[in-house]
């Protein structure tokens, strides 16, 4: 055509001869024709041009935007572990392990009496590869006592997978897993090559034969079963066009499949294919590729399924929501077999694995089991320490890996103590705490790291989480501080404070008068006991004579960083934090006045494990030890005699825990601190609407408190005295010096030379070195 | 009847015996009894008896004498407890030994933050062994982190009170990262404080 176009030159450049013919109007139609095709072949080259280099573009860059991964701690098991098999098997679970009679393949456990074998799928850490392996793992008394291989080797130290908790993701809500082609299971790529594209290793991006077979096949259905278009073709539909169905979109379509053809090997656009694939969607957040719907629907990783599972997939991508597995089960079995039955008629499986994988039930987990989306307020910590230190953009694109520090077992014990507490004092009070909230956090005491947290009674719930932003008066939790400051300014845990009713009018006119929980005044009482019994008319004379200033100051040291009012009524615990603040200041007495910042996430990575971040074990010390360890022996006086003294109905006796109750003004707030040697938490129970409770701290929080604590297998919480103190026999009454055989002595420790002077004078007491007087009472033995 | 039992005890097995006694009363309580008691702690016995990072399994406590002290494991729980004025050595779990063993080839190879990393899995899972934190002060100093340094070596300080040996090591080692840091003054206070061990 083009030629004839040039054959007409001759007769346009004659046009000026008058004896010219006008042309016909065949040959303007044929002139307009050309033209026009002429025109149109150009736009086409360009076209395929600029799509050539749109295809390659992307296919060879950054092909999703790939979400962060947040996974929780791995759990170490070495000998001496304590893990009951219980804790083991919630771990497990989390990380979708099959428990079987005979553990054989990676992902699953067999458990018996007193041993467990486990089949681990190994991690590629950032510190090193974790291999998988087959483990022996021996139990007594709640206790890993031996860890060995099948060869009877034994293992210092294994770690299991990290649970991934969630992700960051992209605008699109797009989710993926990105696998490569061999991760996938034979079994997986021949089922959607059978069920989608036959002949897909032979045509060049389309298939005349495809489109004809699948004519014939619905036409003999009577029914829509095939679809004609290859998997190239759908991989360019969903990767590089609109969802639109249009003709222009369908004409774009096959260029482009054949472009891509002639780029691209068969297996790297399978691999393509496999990851960008959709194949179900959980509310707003899609589900795509078969690496995560792996997990999505099976909770497993993609190398460990079976025929049936595999066969199941790939009947999805028809239509992952006409065949959700979970909504319609009976559809997705109908589908899988029909996968099944063309790989057999295929002849890729024999009749033993078609029979055997027909008669399978489909098997996918209940969302529950599935651990995305289970840990949303500890997540919601992680995120937000994140955005102070990543773009948005990067979190959810890069495939950034996150490695935290939550406990899986130690946070399913903290939502049960939560939940059925909750569920026992609606028992009790009925109407009284509807709409009761509460939240916790917990803590390792040792290291600084947060293990747990709990934003509401829904503890699934994704909105507001009260541990980070619920702001409420804390109660008497801000005593220690006031008591500590005492402590640190050369008071002595038996120094009389003056309990008598107080009143004081401030600068601005308006008076504060504090008040005793039983409105009683106690007259003149050891300061240990004021703590250990929360009085608060004493605690607010103490503090006004310390000062705000120093008390503020404390509370600095301690590791509050919020501004605080400079009110009195701060003595008494006014001033608002959250539990994650108030963590932080428990925790710095727990670890004997070492100030930590509080850390849930361990180190960042790219998504090929190389760090970007990590976030050490720091520590300073703010507070003297000595003062520190007279706090902490009337805090656990508190436990022990002192208004948490509950503790110890359920808590064995030799357990030492140290904490404080809390109420805030009119019951709104339920408040417990408290720590043993190997676990803080902090409890809050009270109402969004900030109504009264009918009960105060030792009555909501506290149980709360109790219920986790003795859902853990706790250490002691020891703490040397320091070269500083000296533990002397008082007498608890008027805190005169005793002796061990009278009555009413105790023993309370003293910074050096702050000991009182005075003896009760109780006979026979002169001699107040402990060590020296139980020497004399063991000689008397002998 | 608490009191009868021990003085029979006491007479017949004498002073090792004593000692047994020492940490099976340490759960007991009474303001009749003389401290001494108390010297001993609950956690020396079970760090003991156990794996270092193992607690007192409350159900199934090995020591036969906790079982029958139902009444004395009561009364305790009216009292605190007296703290103890040392620590005893704690027994290295092998798992903390393979890690400190991982880190100091880490840190002889200059790979000083996969030193670091390998260290804190070893305190997590043994936060009370003083080992632990010595080898990570000395890769804080190394890496030139010199206040860092010197507090997690006053937390292993912490933890080994009354043990004249460790307590030399640490204040040892204070005295080198402040000579490091160039505080020279400090450094020898600290290489004083070591000397007294």
């Amino acid at each position: 055509m083009v030629a004839k176009k040039k054959a007409q030159r001759p007769k346009r450049s004659a046009r000026l001869s008058p004896k010219t013919k006008k042309p016909t109007f065949k040959q303007k139609v044929m002139s307009f024709l050309s033209k026009l095709v002429f025109a149109g072949l150009v736009i086409f080259s360009l076209s395929l041009l600029f799509m050539d280099t749109h295809i390659r573009k992307q296919f060879e860059g950054k092909r999703w935007a790939v979400p962060t991964k947040v996974y929780a701690r791995p759990l170490e098991l070495y000998a001496g572990l304590p893990l009951s098999q219980e804790d083991l098997k919630t771990e497990l679970r989390g990380l979708g392990y099959k428990f079987v009679q005979q553990a054989r393949e990676p992902g699953q456990a067999e458990f018996s009496s007193t041993k467990a074998n486990i089949r681990t799928r190994g991690f590629p850490f950032p510190d090193g590869n974790e291999p998988a392996q087959q483990l022996n793992i021996g139990f007594s008394n709640q206790t890993i006592a031996s860890i060995t291989t099948n060869s009877g080797q034994s293992l210092p130290l294994v770690r299991l997978e990290p649970i991934l908790i969630g992700g960051i993701y992209p605008l699109n809500n797009e989710d993926r897993d990105l696998i490569q082609l061999s991760d996938a299971p034979q079994g997986l790529t021949d089922a959607l090559i059978a069920i989608e594209d036959r002949d897909f290793y032979q045509h060049a991006g389309i298939s005349l034969k495809g489109i004809s077979r699948a004519m014939w096949v619905n036409l003999k259905a009577g029914h829509f079963i095939q679809g004609g278009s290859t998997l190239t073709q759908q991989l360019i539909k969903n990767f590089y066009l609109t969802s639109e169905r249009s003709l222009a979109r369908k004409v774009m379509e096959i260029p482009m499949a054949m472009l891509l053809e002639l780029h691209y090997s068969k297996d790297e656009i399978l691999e393509a294919y496999l990851n960008e694939v959709y194949l179900g969607q959980e509310g707003s957040r899609a589900i795509h590729g078969f690496g995560l719907a792996s997990q999505y629907y099976f909770a497993q990783p993609i190398e460990e399924l079976q025929l049936h599972q595999v066969a199941l997939l790939a009947g999805l991508v028809k239509g992952p929501s006409y065949y959700d597995p979970r909504r319609h089960p009976e559809r997705a079995k109908k589908r899988r077999d029909l996968v099944l039955k063309v790989l057999y008629e295929q002849g890729t499986i024999d009749k033993k694995h078609y029979d055997h994988a027909v008669a399978m039930p489909i098997g996918v987990v209940k969302h529950a089991s599935l651990l995305k989306g289970a840990y949303p307020a500890y997540l919601d910590l992680v995120k937000r320490q994140l955005r102070q230190e990543y773009r948005e953009e990067d979190l959810s694109s890069e495939g950034l890996r996150v490695f935290t520090a939550l406990n899986p077992i130690a946070q399913h014990k903290a939502e049960t103590a939560l939940v059925s507490t909750i569920s026992k004092l609606n028992t009790i009070y009925g109407k009284r705490v509807t709409d009761l909230q509460g939240s916790m956090v917990v803590a390792e005491p040792q290291t600084g790291e947060i293990i747990s947290i709990i934003g509401g009674r829904n503890t699934r719930y994704q909105g507001f989480n009260r541990a980070l932003d619920a702001v409420r008066p804390i109660g008497s939790l801000i005593k220690p501080a006031v008591y500590l400051t005492a402590l640190s300014h050369n008071y002595t845990l038996v120094s009389e404070l003056d309990d008598s009713p107080y009143k004081i009018t401030m600068q601005n006119g308006q008076s504060w008068q504090p008040d005793n929980f039983d409105h009683q005044s106690h007259g003149l009482v050891p300061l240990h006991t004021a703590l250990s019994h929360s009085y608060n008319l004493s605690t607010a004379r103490l503090g006004m004579s310390l000062g705000l200033d120093r008390v503020i100051d404390t509370m600095r040291k301690l590791g509050v960083t919020r501004p605080i009012d400079p009110y009195p009524s701060l003595l008494l615990g006014a001033q608002g934090m959250s539990l994650v603040e108030v963590a932080t200041l428990y925790q710095t007495i727990a670890a004997n006045g070492f100030q930590m910042p509080l850390r849930a996430i361990r180190m960042v990575t790219d998504s090929a494990g190389n760090e970007l971040s990590r976030y050490p074990f720091q520590l300073k010390q703010t507070i003297d030890a000595d003062s520190i360890h007279l706090l902490q022996y009337a805090l656990q006086e508190t436990a022990r005699l002192g208004t948490a003294r509950s503790i110890y109905q359920s808590l064995p006796a030799d357990i030492n825990v140290a904490g404080k109750t809390g109420t805030s003004n009119d019951q709104r707030d339920s408040w417990f601190a408290g720590f043993s040697g190997n676990r803080l938490a902090v409890t809050w129970l009270g109402r969004d609407d900030n109504a009264p409770l009918p009960f105060t701290g030792s009555g909501g929080a506290l149980k709360v408190w109790i219920n986790y604590m003795s859902s853990e297998q706790l250490e002691s919480f020891n703490s040397a005295a320091p070269d500083g103190i000296e533990y002397h026999w008082v007498n608890s009454i008027n805190g005169l010096l005793s002796n061990n055989s009278c009555p009413n002595a105790i023993q309370v420790p003293f910074i050096i030379g702050t000991q009182p002077t005075e003896s009760d004078g109780c006979a026979g007491n002169t001699n107040s070195d402990p060590v020296s007087r139980s020497l004399d009472w063991i000689k008397q033995w002998f | 009847m608490v009191l009868i039992r021990k003085q029979h005890i006491l007479h017949q097995l004498g002073l090792i015996s004593l000692m047994l006694l020492f940490s099976a009363c340490s759960t007991v309580s009474t303001v009749n009894q003389p401290s001494v008691q108390d010297k001993s702690t609950p956690a020396v016995t079970t760090a003991k008896a156990k794996p270092a990072p193992a607690p007192a399994s409350t159900t199934t406590a090995p020591e036969p004498k906790i079982n029958d002290a139902v009444e004395p494991i009561t009364e305790q729980g009216n009292s605190v407890p007296v703290a103890p004025k040392t620590t005893s050595p704690v027994q290295q779990n092998s798992a903390v030994i393979a890690l400190i063993g991982t880190a100091q080839q880490q840190q002889k190879s200059g790979d000083l933050y996969s030193a670091q990393t390998s260290l804190q899995r070893a305190q997590r899972i043994a936060p009370r062994d003083p080992y632990v934190y010595y080898e990570l002060a000395s890769i804080h100093r190394e890496l030139h982190d010199y206040d860092l340094a010197e507090q997690v070596a006053l937390k292993g300080i912490s933890i080994v009170q009354g043990q004249p040996q460790q307590l030399h090591r640490f204040w040892t080692l204070i005295a080198q990262i402040r000579a490091d840091s160039g505080d020279r003054k400090g450094a020898s206070q600290a290489q004083q404080i070591a000397d007294r061990y």
